[in-house]
């Protein structure tokens, strides 16, 4: 049992000198995470939009699968980016694997799902009165859709911040498609990851505070937003 | 000047259909009351006065002006001068003074006048300790208020309202329509008012717009009267008015009791009837109007009974004003209100 407490006494120490590797990961990580939540919620959140606000045939299907790919294995997800990158693969002269976009791409995929079904959740949630009542108040219909963008705000920002929550603390895709790459690719879950099987737990303790300490703040972030949007 | 000149405008909306045969107008600066059962079409016709819809079939002319639905700019410029209360109003997730200024706001007021706008609002409508408040807190009675207010801001020539107070608290009411009154009064806006209370049609208004399966009807409405009702010894019931003049009614329950005559159910003659009718009252002529190609004749018979007849009748019988006349009409005319 001793590993253990020396492990987190090493970890607070590790935080608190601000060790270089230890920070350069969680930079890694945060960077990687952010990039794709920002492309996954501008493609997501319109994509959301479109979906709840207009009637098409199979529009309930796009809704399943949006749903089901909210629970995508992330190594099936690391698997398939993998062969489209790989060397022999239709991407493959890109050069892209092992690298931080190749990161970025499999996050992508992840967040898309969760950020565009919960934006269809919520804006489908929304009073159907909000755009009719901004017109009636002379609004254009710019004007209209501007409030009702604000009306969907805060579900939409639930969606988002569902989304990161998901990157920020997924391995399969960073593992797969980044290859643990020390300063380079290396992020807090791989980092975790590599550092237990070396048995050194004390990055790995330190690294996984982050994450829970993350992963606390998303989930009050996202209790908030839900509540105002409700 | 009309405010509105609807021409024979036809409305379909899944299987319910509004039909305005001919043409129907709505004159400036005037109170009209929209009644009916619910789903009888008011809020298809609200929606079309408030140009947010179009008829499929028909012209709709708004102060003199063809409404151009397929040019939006000139529809949005339209739309700008009418004011819409909608049924069950929602309220944006923001403060009441933003949900307030929001019409001006898009109309794009500058800030001093929208500020000074919404405050006179709220003063009228005893909005103004709420001001800060998120909107979306406050009770069904204040939220009625603060939509009612949104829809004011903006200073309209014509307001739409449907159920203006609705969930409003009783001793709220007086205040909100006196805002609507005054709006009319000192503003010369024309008002269509959507309401379930007779009562308050009557006390707002002096034209009454029914709508009965999708088909429209003006009916300016005159000849409502407060009184007591009571048995008589002969067993009929009599309604004592203003003036002591006793209306024989067939229904209602005795006590306080407001009662209306339908002015096309009234009878002029010269010499007194003999019929079944149970009411005759003498009188003479004190007016005379022109409404949309009939006649309203004003008689005094203690109080002032109205009585539509055709222009071809009146000519006929050469009634002029001092004429002294008997007015016929059967208990089942007189309405418990």
């Amino acid at each position: 049992m001793d590993y253990i407490v020396d492990g987190i006494g090493e970890a607070l120490r590790t935080i608190l000198r601000l060790d270089r590797e230890f920070l350069g990961t969680v930079l890694v990580s945060v960077k990687v995470a952010l990039i794709s939540t920002v492309l996954a919620t501008g493609a997501g959140v319109p994509f959301g939009i479109l979906v709840a606000e207009s009637r098409f045939r199979g529009r309930q299907a796009v809704i399943t699968v949006l749903n089901t790919l909210m629970s995508l294995p992330t190594v099936v997800v690391g698997l398939w980016v993998y062969s489209f990158l790989s060397r022999r693969g239709p991407l493959g002269p890109f050069g892209l694997l092992y690298t931080q976009s190749a990161m970025v791409i499999g996050q992508f995929i992840l967040a898309f799902p969760i950020i565009a079904g919960l934006a269809v959740a919520s804006v489908a949630g929304l009073d159907r009165r909000v755009r009719e009542t901004a017109l009636s108040l002379g609004a254009d219909p710019g004007q209209g859709f501007r409030m009702f963008l604000h009306e969907a705000r805060f579900g939409i920002l639930a969606a988002v911040v569902a989304g990161f929550g998901r990157v920020f603390a997924e391995v399969g895709v960073s593992m797969m498609l980044g290859g643990n790459i020390r300063g380079y690719t290396r992020n807090i879950t791989t980092a975790i990851a590599l550092e237990t099987s070396k048995g050194e737990f004390a990055l790995g303790i330190a690294l996984g505070l982050v994450l829970l300490t993350v992963a606390l703040a998303i989930n009050v972030l996202f209790g908030l937003f839900r509540k105002r949007a409700a | 000047m009309n405010a509105y000149d609807l021409k024979d405008i036809e409305r379909r909306r899944g299987d319910f259909d509004l039909r305005i045969g001919g043409s129907f107008r709505l004159q400036s600066g005037e109170i009209y009351a929209v009644a009916g059962p619910n789903g009888c079409g008011k809020s298809t016709l609200l929606n079309l006065l408030a140009l947010l819809d179009r008829p499929q079939q028909g012209e709709v002319v708004f102060r003199g002006e063809p409404v151009a639905y397929e040019r939006p700019e000139a529809l949005l410029a339209l739309r700008r001068r009418v004011g819409y209360l909608m049924q069950n109003p929602y309220l944006f997730k923001l403060s009441v003074f933003d949900n307030i200024a929001y019409g001006l706001r898009v109309r794009g007021r500058r800030k001093p006048a929208v500020r000074d706008r919404v405050r006179a609002v709220m003063d009228g409508l005893s909005l103004t300790h709420l001001a800060a408040r998120p909107a979306r807190e406050l009770s069904g009675g204040e939220a009625q208020r603060v939509a009612l207010a949104r829809t004011l801001a903006p200073e309209t020539e014509v307001l739409l309202l449907d159920e203006p107070t609705a969930n409003v608290d009783r001793n709220q009411v007086h205040a909100v329509e006196e805002a609507i009154l005054w709006m009319n009064r000192e503003r010369n806006v024309t008002v269509v008012l959507a309401t379930h209370s007779r009562e308050q049609a009557y006390r707002m208004s002096r034209h009454l717009i029914s709508i009965v399966d999708g088909r429209i009807r003006d009916i300016a409405y005159e000849n409502v009267f407060p009184g007591t009702l009571s048995r008589g010894p002969d067993g009929v019931k009599a309604v004592t008015v203003r003036g002591g003049v006793r209306l024989r009614t067939a229904e209602g329950e005795p006590g306080r009791v407001t009662v209306s005559i339908d002015p096309r159910e009234i009878l002029l003659s010269r010499e007194e009837l003999v019929s079944s009718a149970l009411n005759r009252l003498h009188g003479s002529i004190t007016k005379i109007e022109d409404v949309n190609g009939s006649l309203r004749v004003f008689v005094d018979v203690g109080v002032a009974l109205c009585a539509v007849i055709t222009r071809t009748s009146y000519h006929k019988m050469g009634l002029n004003i001092g004429n002294r006349v008997w007015a016929t009409f059967k208990a089942n005319a007189v309405k418990v209100l």
